[in-house]
């Protein structure tokens, strides 16, 4: 059978001049969609899952590699695909039934053709009597209903949905995903080509027939999980939690590689590794919240309806402060962090600092600082962290080493000047 | 060493701080110099028409002259509206009035202050320059003051209840809730409005300095009257010489003032996240090198201690029925019966003057607003053919948009007036007449604000609706049709009602010109007021006068508003 799509080695960079190297967004991504292909695009925060899903709407053309469409490379637009949006993108302007036909009326097909679509796409989501409503008197869940038919409408080849469910509550995402799956299960029903976007482990394996974990910086394909479950799948069946078991316990260990002894540093001290994304007030939270009893960092997440992905990133960051450990993906608190646990704020900054200056980044900027009398512009910092670690996002990087070092009294920053200055003796 | 807990924080090294104070002395002696001379100016005996020297040398002092009298203005309209959007805001009673009655002074022609402004001037001060100074100062401000009024008064409106709140429980005395609480958070949108004004400020530069009331002749030394005198004289040099002055003063007025102040007040944005390493600039980082910036930085807060615990008429914590304290209780009458006198008898004076205009002249005069009316409606529909495409593109494409930016600023900010010898020179060369070419003059000024709002539209329509789009492959007409037009609508119904204001401003300089020797008139309202003023029939010139204000408030209450109302409920995104 051939492939609807086809990436080939396509990697995308983005920014970069004269002074900072280009970001690597996306790195050497290979990917088919089959027909019939049912596929989730599950990945941490900002791994570049829903800059993928434009890569392969052709909506962003990639630096490296070609698309193929059938075999053939696509410039622009990839024809016969169709996209659900996050945020819903309807015409304010224009009411439900406006909404559905205006890409129909760029097709230039007849009216009764554009009616009877407009009436089959209607019925499907369940909205016949709304054809004359503006998308400000619906809810969440409606919009996206109408965005769905929208996309349907065109009888696209490939149906694209990025986050579908995120803008909306728990109950309404619930009722939409079951519908969705429903789609997919329905015999009469032509479309049978499907990429969606989630960060949510549950989503990706309720609906997809394929899970394709992504890994972050840069972004790359790190696995392609089969989910042969036959639909309708129950979530709490045991082949299902199985799957959804393993796919978490996969994410966890490539965020969270096994270390040899449980109080070791993750990585030799001084190692030039980038700080996680969480903020000293995660950490903090995190150790308040941890014990010697080993918790579950997927339970973790749930019980304080974090995403999976940024609770991670704050298991990680906390780990690298020597406060916890990981041992079997279960989040353990150190002898450190239990004296961290009951210091007053002056130890407990102590405590952190002294982890602080273990870490590589910490000890070049106390260099850099040290070179420069004192002060350093943030700018050549910048610059620095982008030298360091290119498949970062400095400047958010930046942002986490400042936040981290002024909680702990080693540096501050000047906003008025935008420097460094280093504080710690 | 930890620099921070020094009193005095030594930064930069030593040269450095010595060129930065080298500079602050410079500059402050220079503006010490402008300030006597300019003094000396006004306080000189009264000669009504000073005698312009066309040579260049004299340019310099010139422009000196008119920057003096455009940051009085400024000074004076940023005075004006602090106070009038407070007591608007905070007196609910008073506010039924002020408000409606900001709605019509801006509709009112800017030159059709002129006249009374003028005569009453001079007659206070008839032995000094004062007058004459004054009177140009001040019509200056009413070309900037209306749109910072409205913008001081919004953001008296926007600011949350729980910083006010917070107000009440530092105890802030109301200086100090103006100091710390309303003037910060009010600094972006007033600084930007300044920037915005003092272009409209100068856009009457030549008349407002230069004019003729009746059987008498106007003139002060200044860009303006040299420009005018350049016009009248046909004197080709002198009239790029003094474009080109006015173009250095505005960039310099831009770079060295507008620029600094627009991004030190970023710093008041209310914003719970950080967004970035904060932005600086040259100016800002070599003031923050002078030892004598830093002394003087500290006066504020030397001052806020003196006068934190002055008694003052306490004004109410939210919008209330003044008066509240026995202070305000007593001078309230007072104020309320001073302003409903002083606008009493205007209107009565007015009413008196109007009595005298024949129905043949009602008739003459309404007309010409017809023809008027006219010239705006195509200086609009002209404007928009090639701002929307521009702007959209523009907007959509932040590539082009940051290097344009500041050449469209600039192109917005000068006084079209200036340029419209030299553009109607090529009108008449092609064959046009003032008829006609009335209507470009109109849109010299006034296109760029249909420019600069459509851009900002095309800036703001949200990533995933322009994806929506092309994945749709929505094209061509049906393209611009359902997406592009309704997208950029509520921000093209602004540029319209500003440019449409700026065209029927405009329309009394545009229709009528002279030359040399020779004069074009153009037949319309416009021209009607010129030739009112020029020939000193003021029973017709209030007439035309409010006639024009009476169209422009009518035309935006019946049509603009309701385009307006329509516009924001179906074509915001979001909601």
């Amino acid at each position: 059978m051939q492939p609807i799509i086809e990436l080939e080695n396509v990697s995308l960079h983005y920014g970069g001049d004269k002074q900072t190297q280009p970001a690597t967004i996306l790195e050497d991504i290979q990917l088919t969609v089959q027909p019939n292909d049912i596929i989730a695009l599950l990945g941490p925060s900002g791994c570049g899952k829903s800059t993928l899903i434009r890569l392969v709407a052709g909506l962003i053309a990639p630096t490296q590699g070609t698309v193929k469409f059938h075999g053939k490379p696509v410039e622009g637009i990839c024809p016969g695909v169709s996209m659900v949006f996050q945020n819903f993108a309807l015409f304010p302007w224009l009411t439900v039934a406006g909404n559905i036909t205006l890409p129909l009326q760029q097709l230039d097909l007849p009216d009764a053709e554009i009616e009877s679509r407009l009436k089959k796409n209607l019925a499907m989501v369940g909205l016949e009597n709304y054809r004359h409503v503006y998308p400000r008197e619906l809810s969440g869940g409606m919009k996206q209903r109408v965005g769905i038919a929208r996309a349907l409408a065109v009888n696209p080849e490939v149906l694209c949905m990025d986050e579908p469910f995120s803008a909306l509550d728990v109950l309404t995402a619930e009722s939409l995903r079951d519908e969705l799956a429903r789609l997919c299960a329905d015999p009469d029903n032509p479309l049978r080509t499907m990429i969606s976007v989630t960060h949510n482990i549950e989503e990706a394996v309720f609906l997809a027939k394929r899970v394709i974990v992504l890994a972050a910086h840069p972004g790359r394909v790190a696995l392609d999980i089969p989910n042969p479950l036959p639909y309708p799948r129950r979530p709490d069946s045991p082949e299902f939690l199985e799957i959804v078991e393993k796919i978490h316990a996969i994410l966890t260990h490539h965020e969270l590689p096994e270390t040899e002894s449980p109080h070791a540093e993750p990585s030799a001290p001084g190692a030039l590794v980038p700080l996680p994304q969480a903020t000293v007030g995660e950490i903090l939270g995190l150790v308040s919240l941890s014990s010697e009893e080993p918790q579950d960092v997927f339970e973790l997440a749930a019980d304080l309806n974090e995403e999976f992905s940024s609770m991670l990133n704050v298991v990680k960051a906390t780990e690298m402060l020597g406060l916890v450990t990981t041992p079997a993906d279960m989040v353990v608190l150190t002898a450190t962090g239990q004296r961290f646990q009951n210091a007053p704020v002056v130890e407990r900054k102590r405590l952190l600092a002294e982890a602080m200056r273990r870490l590589g980044i910490f000890q070049k900027l106390e260099t850099m600082l040290a070179a420069c009398g004192g002060r350093l512009p943030l700018p050549d910092f910048l610059s620095a962290l982008a030298l360091w670690f290119p498949t970062e996002k400095y400047e958010a990087l930046g942002r986490i080493v400042i936040g981290w070092g002024r909680y702990a009294d080693l540096l501050t920053y000047h906003s008025d000047d935008d420097e460094i200055e280093w504080l710690a003796k | 060493m930890n620099f921070a807990s020094l009193p005095f924080r030594l930064s930069g090294s030593g040269s450095r701080r010595w060129l930065a104070d080298l500079l602050v002395v410079a500059a402050l002696g220079a503006i010490l110099y402008g300030i006597l001379a300019v003094a000396a100016e006004w306080r000189a005996p009264f000669r009504a028409e000073t005698q312009i020297d066309l040579s260049i040398w004299k340019l310099p002092e010139y422009t000196l002259y008119s920057l003096a009298r455009g940051w009085a203005a400024m000074l004076l309209s940023i005075v004006f509206s602090i106070l009038y959007a407070t007591w608007a805001y905070y007196d609910r009673r008073a506010q039924s009035v002020l408000l409606p009655m900001l709605d019509i002074l801006q509709s009112i022609p800017v030159l059709g202050f002129m006249p009374g402004l003028v005569l009453a001037l001079v007659a206070i001060f008839p032995n000094s320059n004062l007058g004459l100074e004054l009177a140009c100062v001040l019509m200056i401000f009413t070309a900037q003051v209306w749109n910072m009024v409205f913008s001081y008064y919004d953001s008296l409106r926007a600011i949350p209840a729980d910083l006010r709140q917070m107000g009440v429980l530092a105890g802030f005395s109301p200086l100090q809730r103006f100091s710390k609480l309303e003037l910060p958070f009010a600094s972006q949108s007033l600084i930007y409005n300044c920037m915005v004004s003092m272009a409209g400020g100068w856009f009457f530069l030549t008349i407002n300095e230069a004019f003729t009331l009746g059987n008498r002749n106007f003139q002060l030394p200044g860009l303006g009257s040299y420009m005018s005198v350049a016009i009248a004289e046909n004197n080709i040099t002198a009239q790029i010489a003094g474009v080109v002055a006015m173009g250095v003063m505005i960039i310099a007025v831009d770079r060295l003032i507008w620029w600094p102040l627009v991004i030190w007040s970023r710093k008041f944005k209310l914003e719970d996240t950080a967004s970035g390493p904060a932005e600086t600039t040259l100016i800002a980082r070599w003031l923050a090198h002078s030892g004598i910036v830093e002394f003087m930085a500290r006066a504020p807060r030397a001052i806020g201690r003196a006068t934190a615990n002055w008694k003052l008429p306490s004004l109410p914590i939210e919008p209330a029925h003044l008066p509240s304290s026995a202070w305000t209780r007593a001078l309230y009458p007072i104020t309320m019966l001073l302003v409903l006198g002083l606008g009493g008898l205007g209107c009565f004076k007015l009413g008196e003057l109007l009595l005298e205009v024949g129905w043949r002249d009602w008739l003459e005069i309404v007309t010409k607003a017809l023809l008027t009316f006219g010239r705006v409606l195509v200086a609009l529909i002209l404007s928009s053919l090639w701002t929307i495409p521009v702007g959209v593109w523009i907007g959509l494409n932040p590539k082009i948009a940051r290097p344009l930016q500041p050449v469209i600023q600039f192109a917005a900010s000068f006084p079209a007036p200036m340029l419209y010898p030299i553009v109607f020179g090529a009108i008449l060369a092609l064959g046009g007449n003032l008829e006609w070419g009335a209507i470009i003059l109109m849109m010299l000024g006034a296109q760029w604000y249909i420019l600069f709002n459509v851009a900002a539209g095309a800036q703001s329509i949200p990533g995933d609706f322009n994806a929506c789009a092309d994945v749709f492959q929505l094209r061509g007409w049906r393209k611009w049709r359902h997406f592009i037009l309704p997208s950029i609508f509520p921000f093209l119904v602004t540029g319209w009602i500003t440019s449409a204001g700026g065209a029927w401003n405009a329309s009394i300089v545009s229709e009528y010109l002279s030359q040399g020797d020779r004069t074009f008139i153009a037949d319309g309202l416009g021209a009607y007021i010129s030739e009112a003023t020029n020939a000193g029939h003021f029973p017709q010139l209030a007439a035309a006068v409010v006639v024009m204000a009476v169209f422009v408030v009518t035309i935006n209450r019946s049509f603009w508003k309701q385009l307006q109302q329509n516009a924001d409920k179906f074509c915001r995104f979001g909601g």
